[in-house]
């Protein structure tokens, strides 16, 4: 049940990615909420399942829209993948630390999309990847920090009153 | 530390996944067209399209209200803006209504520079009691005004000068029973006296009929020139009723005054008057007589019926005017 769910989030976020979202563009990036779900999931899942949805994810992102195919995959698939070692090992009920990760994996993804067209187009412009990037990373994070309570939930996350430490540094959902 | 298990690992599988997904983006350099671009597409534009209207419905409410605060700004500012563009229009609608009295005067006094020497003055104020119908205007004795001088306006008879002083007269309106002037029916020649009516405020009752009197609704009243105080040929009213008064003796012809005396704001004060002879009759032995009259044309102002210049005829006069006339004179 709980994968239907997150598929469908997934689908949803992916329809919202290529309808709404552009709208809410701010300083000429828009949030990318497929990106945030790519990151709790693998935060509750792993680096395996995080690379996998990572992957699937910015390629379905490439499919719908992006200029190189493969891209989006392997911004996804790098976030998820090092966004899945981080695997329940940090407190996701805490919004500084959604918001901390979020920054940080959106970044990453920005900065390896701008990379590899850099790359593939021979012109990387740092300033651009900068503020694309950083922006961006931004947008995810504020928006990752208004939701980070029902994708906690959806994903199976800690819900107020069902934490426990076992081992300092270390939480354990129940 | 964080990475230490598995680093080489993480770091073999990240570079095998951007090497195999920099290849796929160096292989396949344009894939839009692709048919599998065009399933996933075909297969979300249905929903796509559903969420875009959704969108847009919710968008213009959201926009609707995020655009209440400036839209009531804006309001405010339409409305002061109405109101200064109200004022605005009602001041030129005076300015034009203002221009169209001037114009018109402008036209009485090009029509009759031959008969009057014309003298323009504004009413500044008007009889505070009902009783007597006076005007007072802003021209006096220093101008040249003179007791009994005849006043008119662009469409006629207005009534004769009371009192002077140095910078304002009083004028007797024709309504007062005291502003009784000699009239003629133009079209019969009819004589009679004209003064306000008692019963019908507003209006004129022209008195004195001949027995045998008989005027028509319509017909055209004018001064006679008679009596010495207003010259001849002024249009004073039309006929509006005529009553037999019973007896015969106490006839009289209700007539409806040609000026508007409620509304009338500018006059001319005719200071002198002259003999103005038939331009059609023999032009040039009238013009061997030029000297302007300074005398009221009493009696022979009835041998002359058409003197006052209506529109009509003034572009006649002013043609035989420039034939010579009008140089005589000014000589």
């Amino acid at each position: 049940m709980r994968f239907v769910s997150i598929a469908l989030a997934f689908i949803i976020s992916l329809i919202l990615q290529t309808t709404i979202l552009p709208f809410l563009r701010l300083g000429g990036v828009s949030p990318d909420l497929l990106l945030v779900l790519v990151i709790f999931n693998a935060l509750f899942y792993g680096p395996l399942a995080g690379g996998v949805v990572g992957f699937a994810a910015g390629l379905a992102q490439d499919l719908l829209g992006g200029h190189y195919l493969g891209l989006g995959a392997l911004s996804g698939f790098v976030v998820g993948y090092l966004m899945g070692r981080l695997e329940r090992r940090v407190n996701l009920d805490n919004v500084l630390v959604v918001f901390s990760l979020v920054l940080a994996g959106s970044f990453v993804a920005g900065a390896v999309y701008s990379l590899g067209q850099g790359i593939l187009d021979s012109s990387l412009n740092i300033r651009l990847l900068w503020h694309l990037s950083a922006t961006g990373a931004l947008y995810d994070a504020c928006l990752a920090s208004l939701l980070f309570r029902p994708l906690a939930r959806l994903f199976g996350g800690p819900v107020p009153g069902r934490v426990e430490i076992v081992q300092p540094g270390k939480i354990i959902y129940r | 530390m964080l990475f230490s298990s598995g680093f080489k690992r993480a770091l073999i599988i990240l570079a095998v996944v951007a090497i195999f997904c920099l290849g796929l983006a160096r292989l396949v350099p344009n894939f839009a067209g692709s048919p599998v671009v065009g399933k996933i597409h075909e297969a979300l534009a249905p929903v796509q399209s559903r969420v875009m209207m959704a969108w847009s419905g919710s968008a213009s409410l959201l926009s609707y209200f995020a655009g209440i605060r400036r839209i009531q700004g804006e309001n405010s500012q339409l409305q002061q803006q109405v109101m200064d563009l109200t004022w605005e229009n009602n001041r030129l609608h005076e300015y034009v209504y203002e221009s169209q009295q001037l114009q018109k005067l402008l036209d009485f006094k090009n029509r009759n520079v031959m008969r009057f020497t014309l003298l323009g003055a504004r009413v500044v104020s008007r009889s505070p009691s009902d009783w007597y119908s006076t005007l007072v205007v802003d021209r006096g004795s220093e101008d040249g005004v003179e007791k009994d001088m005849a006043v008119v306006s662009d469409a006629g008879l207005v009534g004769r000068v009371d009192a002077v002083w140095p910078h304002t007269a009083d004028i007797l309106l024709l309504l007062d029973e005291e502003g009784a002037a000699g009239a003629m029916i133009s079209e019969s020649g009819t004589q009679g006296v004209i003064e306000g009516s008692k019963d019908d405020p507003g209006m004129l009752q022209m008195i004195d009929l001949p027995y045998d009197a008989k005027p028509v609704a319509g017909q055209t009243v004018m001064t006679s020139g008679l009596g010495g105080i207003f010259p001849g040929d002024i249009p004073i009213g039309k006929v509006l009723k005529f009553d037999t008064g019973g007896s015969g003796l106490d006839q009289y012809a209700l007539v409806q005054p040609d000026v508007d005396f409620d509304r009338i704001e500018d006059v001319f004060i005719i200071t002198a008057s002259r003999s103005v002879p038939e331009p059609v009759a023999s032009p040039p032995a009238q013009a061997a007589q030029p000297a302007p009259a300074q005398t009221q044309p009493v009696a022979t102002s009835m041998t002359a019926p058409t003197r006052w210049a209506p529109p009509s005829q003034s572009i006649t006069q002013t043609q035989w005017s420039n034939q010579g006339q009008w140089t005589d004179q000014t000589q």
